[in-house]
């Protein structure tokens, strides 16, 4: 009986103790970041920043965490969770079509059309919130036939064929399969970054964050069509 | 007997605890208007249709599918148990990517069937009871072979020889004989196709009132506002415990 | 002839081989018996359609019901053939009553009239009416069998079968049961036949006996054809005894062949008596002295058992003794001729049938 008691806790002990290695930064951020920080050299965990904001209000062992909206981040920072937070990077949105286009979509008032498969992130996730803010301002009454919990989902199914059209973030789709949104109809993310107070390794961690505002991440981040600050 | 005692005590408390705490945050005050606002009325309806729509389908194609199971003999008959199980192993979520290739719009059979009356079933409630069915059958295929196999040959051969033709004797004497682990198996199905989340959102989608049930309205109110989140968990909750408390021993079997 | 069975039945199950011939008439009740295993019940299922043949046919009543040559099988529901399963086999979900309108209601009866008939046939079959409405897990093992035997009587079959119909009953209850199965199998106008390993209870219920041992059948005859000319262990073992059927008036046993026994017994009405045949003496002339029993007969046959001789005394009623090889050389019984039969009343051990 001892025997298997023990065996139970040191597997727990065990599972408990997966994660990186003395010296690896953690880093949680949004789902949107997840090519341009494969190579930034850290451990990552990507989520809709609804669910980073949980997991750090939950007290998750992670070192740094970069969301996709300001209000988000917000959060963090009136529950004194983090450090002063900085901007790295801007994304805008921009319409995902099927590869050829061939529903023929040129601009968001094309979205309003009948029978057209129109997927949309949910409002309680930020790509969701704008893409309703930019469809509002433009007047357009889009009826989705789903408004998925992440933005990565909605690119899914456009890419996948399931959905003729959806409103995503620019990063998340190259083109041709892409139909930009003129700036004055589009909104502007931003991005910020920030060191979570509770971090076991506050040195690698600022170490990440520098290099993320510094040139190796700036080049990252350009390259996948984010806009830099 | 005081090991068996500890250790079930632990195995009890690690099933209800997470409840109780559940309750100790839910926002108790305004549970009403949270209860009976349009998105839980809707998420509500839904989850409640859905998990029906998707018993009675596997009742209607899994009932047989035991049958054949349990009585037929042929070769790969081991195989096909272990592909019945397989949904039940994988992750909804790889489950609902499968259905998508072969329902989705440019899937094996949606492509071809997709301008069918009812069809295509991606973000529609069809593919919700589609997505759910596909998660829950085996539990209810499983228990209704045991059922079958457990079942004694004789009492359907005492059928025959009164002159009882094949489908009336399953009508009156399999079906009544195998139904308590028949009902066992419809109470884990319909409790699986409640809960279920993964292959749900992958195939159908999540928009209010036609593919966002319960646990898809919890997962988005989460973060945003984590009380409508709780209240809508512990509406879940309530729905199933009522139905499982309703339908123990007389269908079960226990007491 | 009509409503007649006549099967010849090629089965093999496993190691056994099956391959016997079996003809009954309505006319009378056949036993099929045997030793454990020799195939009875085999023989059974697959005259109800239970087991398929691999050779053989089978025509009731003039209607071919399976023919393995011409690929004809009539299905189990289809064959006006009912059983009466050892054990009982009653539906468990189903009351004593719904569980005897069974057959009726699946042969497209009303439920009322389904109910009321077979309350007739539980009431025929002695079961009391406060246990119409149980289940039958609250049924004694007799009270079942009754029940069973009503379920399969009404389906009115043109072919009875019982397996062991007495196995599942506690010896206490046996008597009354084969009392009752005896009036019912009696009244049945369907070709009846009874597959048990008891021989006590297929000398009680039947009128022929067809043995089989091995898969094979050993011996078909009357009762006393069988049992006074063995051609097998088994019937010998069988044979090894003296049963006689009849009624008690009194101090006298009327047995059915019309001749009478004076027994001491406190049993009246109708009775088995049991007579061992080394209770019997042989003489040359009548016996004088106190047994009250005696007749006088032929000797028909001899033959050695174990160290005893074993004697078949031709005569009203026939009885099997037993003496001494050197008992019997000296009443030169080789030699044929009268021998009388003397049996004291006190060795004739009587018991209700």
């Amino acid at each position: 009986m001892r025997r298997v008691a023990g065996a139970l806790i040191s597997l727990l002990l065990i599972a408990g103790c997966a994660g990186p290695g003395r010296g690896e930064v953690t880093v949680l951020a949004a789902a949107s970041l997840a090519e341009a920080f494969a190579d930034l050299g850290a451990s990552f965990s990507f989520a809709g920043s609804q669910q980073l904001v949980a997991q750090v209000e939950a007290g998750a062992p992670v070192d740094v965490v970069a969301t996709a909206d300001t209000e988000s981040m917000a959060r963090l920072v009136r529950a004194g969770l983090v450090d002063e937070p900085a901007e790295f990077a801007r994304n805008r949105l921009a319409i995902a079509v099927e590869p050829g286009n061939p529903r023929r979509i040129a601009a968001l008032a094309d979205l309003d059309r009948d029978g057209l498969r129109v997927v949309l992130a949910d409002p309680s996730v930020p790509a969701g919130r704008y893409a309703r803010d930019v469809l509002d301002r433009a007047g357009v009454r889009v009826r989705p036939v789903s408004l998925e919990l992440d933005v990565k989902a909605v690119a899914r199914k456009v890419a996948a064929g399931e959905a003729d059209a959806a409103v995503v973030y620019a990063t998340d789709v190259r083109p041709p399969a892409r139909v930009e949104i003129p700036d004055p109809a589009n909104v502007i993310a931003s991005y910020p970054v920030a060191v979570v107070r509770s971090t076991a390794n506050r040195a690698g961690a600022q170490a990440f964050v520098d290099r993320l505002l510094g040139p190796p991440g700036r080049r990252a981040l350009a390259e996948r069509g984010f806009l830099l600050p | 007997m005081r090991r068996v005692t500890v250790l079930a005590a632990v195995a009890g408390a690690v099933m209800v605890l997470p409840l109780l705490g559940l309750l100790q945050r839910a926002p108790w005050s305004t549970m009403a208007t949270e209860l009976t606002s349009p998105g839980a009325r809707d998420a509500l309806r839904l989850s409640v249709v859905c998990s029906l729509g998707a018993l009675t389908v596997a009742l209607v194609f899994g009932v047989p599918l035991a049958w054949i199971l349990a009585r037929a003999t042929f070769p790969g008959r081991s195989v096909l148990r272990a592909l019945v199980i397989l949904p039940m192993v994988l992750p909804p979520v790889v489950g609902g990517v499968g259905l998508l290739s072969v329902f989705g719009r440019r899937g094996l059979l949606g492509a071809h069937i997709g301008s069918w009356p009812g069809f295509p079933l991606p973000f529609t409630t069809g593919g919700v009871i589609l997505a759910q069915a596909f998660v829950a059958m085996p539990f209810l295929v499983i228990a209704t072979e045991a059922g079958l196999r457990q079942l004694d040959r004789r009492y359907e051969e005492a059928a025959a020889t009164l002159g009882a033709r094949p489908w009336h004797r399953f009508r009156t004497v399999t079906l009544p004989l195998v139904g308590p682990s028949l009902a066992a198996g419809a109470a884990l199905c319909w409790a699986r196709a409640l809960g279920e989340f993964g292959a749900t959102v992958t195939f159908a989608g999540s928009l209010p009132g036609r593919t966002r049930t319960l646990p898809t309205a919890i997962y988005a109110d989460l973060q945003v506002r984590p009380e409508g989140a709780i209240a809508l968990s512990i509406l879940l909750l309530a729905v199933a415990l009522a139905v499982l408390v309703a339908l123990r021993g007389r269908w079960l079997g226990v007491s | 002839m009509n409503g007649a069975l006549a099967a010849d039945v090629g089965v093999r199950l496993g190691s056994l081989g099956l391959d016997v011939t079996v003809d009954a008439s309505p006319e009378e009740v056949v036993a099929v018996v045997g030793p454990n295993g020799a195939g009875k019940t085999t023989l059974l299922r697959a005259l109800a359609g239970l087991t398929r043949l691999d050779r053989g046919r089978v025509t009731l009543g003039g209607s071919v019901i399976d023919d393995v040559a011409l690929a004809v099988r009539v299905p189990p529901e289809r064959r006006p053939v009912a059983v009466v399963f050892q054990g009982s086999v009653l539906f468990p979900h189903l009351s004593a009553l719904d569980n005897v309108a069974y057959g009726m209601r699946a042969r497209g009866a009303r439920r009322a009239d389904a109910r009321r008939r077979a309350r007739d046939w539980l009431e025929r079959v002695g079961l009391g009416a406060e246990h119409l409405e149980s289940r039958p897990a609250h049924l004694s093992g007799g009270q079942a069998q009754r029940v069973a035997l009503a379920r399969a009587l009404a389906t009115e079959p043109e072919l009875l079968l019982l397996d062991e119909p007495l196995s599942a009953v506690d010896a206490g209850a046996k008597g009354q049961l084969r009392r009752m199965l005896r009036e019912q199998l009696a009244g049945s106008p369907a070709v009846r036949l009874i597959v048990t390993h008891d021989p006590v209870d297929a000398m009680a219920l039947a009128d022929r006996l067809v043995v089989v041992e091995d898969g094979r059948v050993t011996q078909d005859g009357t009762l006393v054809e069988v049992t006074t000319r063995p051609r097998s262990a088994w019937v010998a073992q069988l044979a090894g005894l003296n049963l006689f059927r009849g009624r008690v008036d009194d101090t006298n046993l009327v047995l059915d062949g019309g001749a009478a026994l004076t027994v001491a017994t406190d049993v009246r009405g109708p009775a088995f008596a049991l007579v061992h045949p080394r209770a019997v003496t042989l003489h040359r002339s009548r016996p004088e002295g106190s047994a009250r029993n005696a007749w006088s007969g032929e000797a028909s046959g001899m033959h050695l058992q174990g160290d005893r001789m074993r004697v078949q005394v031709d005569g009203s009623p026939p009885i099997v003794a037993e003496v001494t090889p050197a008992g019997a050389t000296e009443l030169r019984l080789a030699e044929g001729g009268p021998v009388w039969v003397s049996v004291k009343a006190t060795e004739i051990d009587v018991y209700p049938g």
